[in-house]
């Protein structure tokens, strides 16, 4: 049951990540759900899960776009594993510990993937771009991660994956 | 015992990511298409739906304004139906003259209509999915234009979507020329230059003769070299022009004409039999094949 709500959850967000529209304010930043359901399993399930959703999630990515298959799900894995690692730190709020993880997931994998790209010299772009793509992402992951990780939470409590008790926050 | 297994299941996914990113290409491109053809419908479906859901929305804004709106559609009409009668005739006229002259139209292209249905998942490149393929006649490399300008090329194509690179991409160059108010065109590149952050597309036309004036307002078309633009197509006006840093040649800022932020439907074009296209086509077949190898 838990790959089934996993799998759900990643092709939700893969197609209205595809869909969504991105600003120009936020440097043309895709809203990261993918990513988002990543981090979830990272920070709340075991770091099994979390890379097989790094993978699966990353594979729709590059199979949706142009990035070569294999990338993003090397960047996902690594932030995952991050936030895994990081888990332990919780803000007084919890919502406050979402944002910030999302956002700082979101804006470590924007680098990530810059570095890979211009290592691989798939795209000609400028770094100042970069920099505003990944600022971008720091505030959409600070906004959308919260609403991910709680409606994943939601989920799998409801087909019985987790118990109340059971989350690691 | 648990620290064990929990160790070979996490060498298990190692040893699967280490596989992704090594794929061989027929694998991965198999893969690809695959999953671009599941998620192809719930794609489309999601479009459909925010663009129902837009229309619904600008009609309630609209309400208000739809008598005078209307009256200005009418007018419109009639300014419209006369242009065309005044066209057709200038279409016969035509005709007749390229007949007389045994000239060949190359303006006859079949048109497809494509939905867009979704952008790049990435945001590191400017393209567009499209709802058709090539079991819809849409293959790699065809043009794609809105009635307002050349919007990109076909990349890749699986049986029922494609992708497009659209002019504003980085990657892209299109060999152009300006037709400004001296009747002698210049040719140039246009090569994409991503979006501001006013969300303006940018592009630059480079390599222009430093001689030619090149003035604010002056079309930049497609010139067909290279084989996958048809000749003609308009792609923007010119905003500015500079002087080269080497002094050589001088460059343009452009003004695309089609408006790529806010595609919903484009038509890619079918190439004609022309023998030139057809020979470039084969051309580029081969070099690509030879660059696969």
């Amino acid at each position: 049951m838990n790959f089934l709500v996993m799998l759900f959850m990643l092709i939700c967000s893969a197609v209205l990540q595809a869909v969504a529209p991105s600003s120009p304010l936020l440097g043309e930043a895709r809203i990261p759900l993918l990513l988002s359901v990543v981090m979830y399993y990272g920070l709340a399930r075991d770091l099994r899960l979390m890379v097989f959703a790094g993978i699966v999630g990353g594979f729709f990515q590059d199979a949706l776009g142009l990035l070569p298959l294999g990338y993003s799900s090397f960047v996902y894995c690594l932030v995952g594993w991050a936030m895994s690692r990081f888990k332990d730190i919780v803000f007084v709020h919890e919502a406050v510990t979402h944002m910030l993880f999302g956002a700082l997931g979101a804006a470590a994998a924007v680098l990530m993937m810059y570095g890979l790209i211009s290592m691989a010299e798939l795209q000609a772009y400028p770094f100042a771009s970069a920099l505003h793509k990944a600022l971008g992402s720091f505030v959409l992951g600070a906004v959308v991660a919260p609403f991910v990780f709680i409606a994943s939470k939601r989920l799998d409590q409801w087909v019985g994956n987790v118990q109340e008790k059971e989350s690691s926050w | 015992m648990f620290r064990e297994r929990k160790l070979v299941i996490g060498l298990i996914l190692a040893v699967a990511l280490v596989t992704v990113l090594n794929l061989p290409d027929t694998v991965r491109t198999r893969m690809e298409y695959s999953l671009r053809e599941g998620l192809a419908p719930l794609q489309s479906l999601i479009a459909n739906t925010a663009q129902t859901v837009s229309q619904v929305v600008l009609l309630i804004r609209g309400i208000g304004g739809m008598a005078s709106e209307n009256r200005a559609m009418a007018a419109e009409l009639v300014r419209l139906r006369s242009e065309v009668r005044y066209l057709r005739a200038l279409e016969g006229e035509n005709i007749e003259l390229r007949r007389q002259l045994e000239h060949r139209s190359r303006l006859e292209r079949e048109l497809i209509s494509c939905e867009v249905i979704a952008r790049d998942m990435s945001g590191w490149w400017q393209t567009v999915r499209l709802g058709k393929g090539r079991m819809n006649g849409v293959n790699p490399d065809m043009a794609v234009v809105t009635p307002s300008g050349l919007v990109g090329r076909t990349i890749s194509a699986s049986d029922h979507t494609s992708d497009v690179l659209l002019i504003s991409d980085p990657s892209s160059r299109i060999s152009a020329y300006i037709q400004g108010r001296d009747e002698r065109p210049v040719f140039g590149i246009v090569v994409g230059q991503g979006v501001n952050w006013r969300g303006e597309v940018m592009l630059r036309m480079e390599f222009i003769n430093k001689n030619y004036p090149v003035n604010p307002g002056d079309e930049v078309l497609t010139s067909g070299l290279g084989g996958v633009f048809p000749k003609g197509i308009i792609i923007g006006y010119v905003e500015k022009a500079h002087r080269d840093r080497s002094d050589l040649y001088q460059y343009a800022d452009i003004v695309p004409t089609a408006d790529l932020g806010t595609l919903s439907y484009v038509f890619a074009l079918v190439e004609g039999d022309d023998p030139e296209d057809a020979l470039l086509r084969e051309h580029r077949r081969i070099r690509n094949s030879v660059e696969i190898r």
